[in-house]
């Protein structure tokens, strides 16, 4: 509770609620926000909002004079942000701990980035922000569509290209025969290869090798090259069909 | 090319590529977030899933992960099968989530298994729960998984999904498949790399989206201060594809059809209408519930939404099923804009890279 001085539990929470009224007012209100972009601290002190020492890094911040360092234009979504990243440090639906860390920084926003026409254009500007490094507030375990899985975390698995000289062999026609397309195909092969553990690495880095496999009652030998994260496919031969 | 347009902020470390390949299924769950039938016969063809493959194999980052969905994925038959395969032949990871209709015995689930792996198959999600199993035999399930866990998959997961009257838990499943399944966050909450082969249950509450949307329950509610706060780090990460071909950035509901998530018939690399761009970064950087706040307070509708919520899904579809809410939210854009430039002020200074995104 270091990072908030002087304030219990039950003062967080009225402190919060109190900066999420002022917040509310300045956007509902012409003549609110006027007031709070014009003169914050009078409004804070006004609301009953003491002035938070917040951690920011090694340092504290002052609530008041966080907002006061920003543009007028900006003070509003500042204090938004300043209320969202308490509530979000305060109420830890795991462990409903107490606020390890209130994320805030010396803002100092070009206030022509806000009021600026082009004001969508701006805030598409955070194509290099990183999402995913943010305070982790998201909610686990909704239901999704896509399910889950580890493959994700596994090394890039390897692109298949059937070579000319491939498509000349018995195999590559047996399967033509039963219907197999050239991608199914590569990943029957891909699949023997990968299950096989003969490959040879030669001189050059790359790794050749002869593998051997069934797909249904056919059973073949592969002869292929591996090289930078691609299989090629150079020959094949029956072994019983 | 997406990683060539400085101007696409979504989708921009895409790891996975999601076919919502068809509304059909025969199962009819009241819980669906897809509203599938038996009789819709709406469903992505080859050529199409083939065309997206190609666009994703170029701009996924690291190892990209194609999935198939729905629906019932597997009643696309061969087609199902060729895009498997010729998304592996690509070098992307695979997977299917299926409701195991088709595993009538081991032997059947065999049959279909093979042909799977052959297609260079990854990883399988079986969705199992009380609404699944209103039509889908718990034995379906126990044949695919028993069937599957022996094959080398590399993931093999089941998907409950439940409230506090549901009888099938994922307690329930591992009594009846006899085997000590670890839930899915036992795994080291997927950000370490986890064991393989992987065996996993998830165990999820039921959103109220989609053919649930007013679905009575008894669920625990959450805290809502905090869901309202919370941002959603999956919108916008990834390509969801509808079966009429529609391009997505939401993994969570039914986007096609919707103002909001609803990106047309467009290319993996084509621009975005600039509201929805603001309004999907403001989800993924500040969450739904800021522009639920924004549309009761500024926007003046004071009782838009409902009283409380179930998750950050809700939120949104509420939101992207109103005409009311886009034309109050485009009215208000300026005002989401500066929110959304102060939040990734704050987040590129604290997480402590030192630049400044507006300069």
């Amino acid at each position: 509770m270091d990072n908030v001085n002087h304030l219990n539990e039950l003062s967080i929470q009225s402190q919060l609620s109190i900066l999420e009224k002022l917040v509310a007012d300045a956007e509902q209100s012409t003549d609110a926000r006027r007031d709070f972009e014009a003169q914050p601290r009078a409004v804070f002190q006004k609301y009953g909002i003491t002035d938070l020492q917040i951690k920011a890094g090694n340092r504290k911040v002052s609530l008041y004079e966080l907002v006061e360092s920003t543009e007028k234009e900006a003070r509003v979504p500042v204090a938004r942000a300043v209320y969202r990243r308490i509530q979000l440090a305060y109420y830890d639906e795991d462990t409903e701990a107490d606020p390890q860390t209130i994320p805030l920084v010396n803002v100092v926003l070009n206030a022509n980035a806000v009021t600026n026409a082009n004001i969508i254009l701006n805030a598409n500007a955070m194509a290099n922000a990183n999402a995913n490094a943010q305070n982790n507030a998201n909610l686990k375990y909704d239901v999704n569509t896509m399910g889950y899985g580890s493959a994700i975390f596994m090394n890039k698995p390897d692109v298949v290209e059937l070579s000319e000289s491939y498509k000349q062999t018995s195999v590559f026609r047996k399967f033509d025969q039963e219907g197999l397309s050239a991608a199914r195909q590569a990943a029957v092969l891909k699949t023997a290869i990968k299950n096989s553990s003969s490959n040879t690495i030669n001189p050059e880095g790359a790794s050749n090798g002869v593998a051997r496999g069934s797909y249904r009652s056919v059973e073949f030998e592969v002869t292929y090259s591996e090289n930078e994260g691609t299989l090629v496919i150079t020959d094949a031969r029956l072994l019983a069909a | 090319m997406i990683s060539e347009s400085s101007q696409h902020v979504l989708f921009r470390r895409p790891r996975m590529l999601t076919f919502i390949t068809t509304y059909r299924c025969g199962a009819v769950c009241d819980h669906c977030l897809m509203s599938c039938t038996p009789n819709n016969s709406d469903r992505l063809t080859l050529p199409q899933m083939r065309q997206f493959i190609d666009s994703f194999a170029e701009v996924c980052v690291g190892s990209g992960v194609v999935v198939f969905t729905s629906g019932e994925c597997t009643l696309l038959g061969e087609d199902l099968l060729e895009a498997i395969a010729y998304a592996n032949s690509l070098g992307l990871f695979t997977r299917i989530v299926t409701n195991a209709w088709w595993a009538k015995s081991e032997r059947d689930a065999e049959t279909l298994l093979n042909e799977l792996k052959s297609c260079g198959l990854d990883e399988i999600n079986i969705s199992c729960d009380d609404f699944h199993a209103e039509y889908i035999p718990l034995e379906n399930v126990r044949n695919l998984w028993n069937s599957a866990k022996t094959m080398g998959f590399q993931t093999l997961g089941i998907a409950v999904c439940r409230d506090n009257n549901s009888t099938i838990s994922p307690a329930y499943l591992c009594k009846y498949l006899n085997e000590d399944i670890p839930l899915l966050h036992q795994l080291d909450d997927n950000t370490q790399t986890p064991r393989a082969p992987a065996r996993f249950i998830t165990d999820s509450g039921i959103t109220r989206i989609g053919r649930a949307r007013n679905l009575s329950l008894n669920q625990n509610a959450r805290p809502q201060a905090r869901l309202l706060a919370s941002h959603c780090s999956d919108c916008g990460q990834d390509f969801v594809i509808s079966p009429n071909c529609h391009l997505s950035p939401c993994c969570g509901i039914n986007a096609e059809g919707t103002w909001l998530f609803d990106l047309g018939k467009i290319n993996l690399t084509d621009d975005i209408n600039e509201l929805q761009l603001l309004l999907l970064n403001y989800i993924q950087y500040i969450g739904p519930g800021g522009l639920l706040k924004h549309l009761r307070t500024s926007g003046g509708l004071s009782s838009f939404g409902r009283s409380s919520y179930l998750s950050q899904c809700e939120i949104c579809e509420d939101i992207a099923l109103s005409k009311e809410a886009q034309t109050c939210l485009a009215k208000l854009a300026p005002k989401l804009a500066a929110d959304l430039i102060v939040e990734t002020k704050f987040e590129t200074t604290f997480i402590g890279n030192g630049s400044d995104i507006h300069d």
